[in-house]
């Protein structure tokens, strides 16, 4: 009786056999990052550890003086230009993402905290969305996983590429969440003038998505190779689009997407597949180039973009621990770090300060770059938010978790 | 047994590798479709599946120990992601009603596979995961135990119920065996 089941199950089921190219489909929608080059755990993540341990060993008592002991260091670690912290808010592990709205309110996510922040002007965090176990409903009880890009419509919506949860997440001016799009791999979002909201994934894909939900993926098929692994975006005025294309991370069979390269779109003409650019880089990473043009020089995994009023681009070029320029002729500077990564220079002119592995960037109407400076090396100082004003030229911190 | 989790590749698909990942999880992605599609039937869920299970064990990969067994851990998230879809609001109201009526003595293999498949589908959930693991996956007992996170002896239980409930079909098969 048994083979008799055995074999006519298999007459049954193998009649639907798994479909071609399933593992490679399916091993490349896991939205993993190469974990290898970024920050390790943070020393509270080690010291919550050691605490638990002293539970499982039966010394209550030291380890709640252990548990006290740590809260006081945790609160008088440095944080030099940050807000204070009251004892029970979270903290900024990790900033990614950052978003300045038209009133210059700033918005920074923080990928490792699973959280969305707003940075009040004295420094302090509040925190927005995420920490929850919810899906949709009140911001403050979702559960975010990973969080990178955000961006802001006129309106005031605030959108979250949900990157590890698969989605894009919009919360709206009372502080309601919502899921508008579930796609893997989710970094980049950018608004365009009409509202319409445009997302990146580290798949290559780049889907619109306009004010009725309505959502179309674009033909970038036009793109020299490498495959694309897209970062942050932004509009110029002209209404172009520019993405990063970021550093490869480890791939399957040996061929990773991601060229380290920015490209333009010319969205205007309609056209299919969508005319694109290269307006930086070589498709090779490395540093090199500056006070070139930028079509020439090497870049390191370059994230965040803004422009500035006057049409000038500026990228974190995440791996060579600066922020470049492209400006309006195509030439590139650095304007912020000196290529070692560490944290130094404030108040200082920022191309002699130092950045640790810079991500998303956020701008204000009168030229404050706001900096996401997670920190490579957590175990010796904190993640932090840095600002580069661009009339001066000079650099501080304006949070630190 | 079934293959080990080894200590290197799984430190290095922690770090984020994806070939290590890929060498861990990538052989085990055609059997978790067969199970989601026999507990499924429905190629589009399977998949969906399968590739949920795949985030979901990337996950939780922090949660296995260097020398654990990849197979039933992986399989038993593919197997409870089936079971969150099969309690989905939809799940029940998008399903294709089964055919009524056995297949005659003479009907061809595709036909007598598709009653197959309905007389699964009539199963309950519980009984359908079993039999697919034990009989389809040709897994033995205490590892479809693991994956379903069940005594052995419910196990076989509920082998014995879901092959009871399937009587009815197997019966004319037997006559021509």
């Amino acid at each position: 009786m048994d083979e008799l089941i055995r074999d006519t199950m298999h007459d049954a089921l193998d009649a639907e056999p798994p479909p071609a190219g399933l593992r490679a489909r399916v091993i490349a929608s896991v939205p993993m990052r190469d974990r290898t080059r970024r920050r390790p755990l943070r020393p509270r993540l080690q010291r919550t550890g050691q605490f638990a341990a002293g539970f499982v060993a039966g010394l209550l008592t030291i380890a709640v003086i252990a548990g006290l002991l740590y809260s006081r260091q945790a609160l008088s670690s440095p944080s030099s230009g940050g807000g204070s912290h009251p004892a029970s808010a979270p903290r900024l592990i990790s900033p990614e993402g950052i978003a300045v709205a038209a009133d210059g309110t700033v918005y920074v996510s923080d990928y490792e905290g699973n959280r969305i922040f707003r940075l009040l002007p004295g420094g302090d965090l509040v925190s927005i969305a995420g920490g929850g176990v919810g899906l949709d409903g009140k911001a403050t009880n979702a559960y975010l996983w990973h969080p990178t890009g955000l961006a802001l419509d006129h309106q005031g919506n605030l959108f979250v590429a949900d990157n590890s949860g698969g989605s894009v997440r919009h919360i709206d001016g009372h502080g309601v969440i919502s899921t508008l799009t579930s796609l893997y791999g989710t970094y980049g979002l950018a608004v365009d003038s009409t509202g319409v909201l445009y997302v990146g994934t580290y798949f290559g894909v780049l889907r619109r998505i306009d004010s009725s939900g309505s959502s179309t993926d674009l033909d970038l098929s036009s793109l020299p190779p490498p495959a694309l692994q897209l970062g942050d975006m932004a509009f110029d005025s002209a209404g172009n689009l520019y993405f990063s294309d970021q550093a490869p991370t480890t791939g399957i069979n040996g061929n990773p997407a991601g060229g380290c390269r920015i490209i333009r779109l010319n969205l205007a003409q309609k056209q299919t597949p969508v005319e694109g650019t290269v307006i930086a880089g070589t498709g090779t990473c490395g540093f090199s180039g500056d006070g070139g043009p930028a079509r020439s020089a090497q870049l390191n995994n370059p994230v965040g973009i803004v422009f500035d009023t006057a049409g000038n681009l500026y990228f974190a070029d995440a791996e060579n621990h600066r922020i470049r320029r492209i400006d309006k002729n195509g030439i590139i500077t650095t304007v912020a770090g000196t290529g070692v990564s560490g944290y130094a220079g404030d108040g200082g002119p920022a191309t002699k300060a130092q950045l640790s592995y810079p991500l998303g960037l956020g701008i204000t109407s009168d030229g404050v770059i706001y900096i996401a400076d997670p920190n490579a090396d957590p175990a010796n100082s904190p993640a932090r938010v840095r600002a580069f004003r661009i009339s001066d030229g000079t650099i501080t911190t304006v949070a630190s978790g | 047994m079934t293959p080990t989790a080894d200590p290197d590749l799984l430190a290095r698909a922690k770090e984020g590798d994806r070939s290590a990942f890929d060498q861990l999880i990538g052989p085990l992605v055609d059997q978790g479709f067969r199970l989601a599609y026999g507990m499924l039937h429905d190629r589009e869920a399977a998949e969906d599946a399968v590739q949920e299970a795949a985030v979901r064990s990337w996950r939780k990969l922090g949660n296995v120990r260097p020398g654990s067994e990849m197979r039933p851990w992986f399989l038993a998230i593919v197997a409870n992601q089936c079971r969150t879809t099969m309690r989905g609001r939809w799940w029940s109201v998008l399903r294709i009603e089964p055919r009524a009526g056995a297949a005659s003595g003479f009907e061809d293999q595709i036909v007598r596979g598709a009653d197959l498949r309905n007389a699964l589908r009539r199963l309950a959930p519980a009984h359908r995961e079993v039999l697919v693991l034990h009989y389809y996956l040709d897994l033995p007992l205490d590892e479809v135990a693991v994956i379903a996170g069940l005594p052995i002896g419910t196990v076989k239980s509920r082998i014995n119920r879901g092959i009871a409930a399937m009587r009815p079909f197997f019966k004319p098969m037997e006559a021509f065996g």
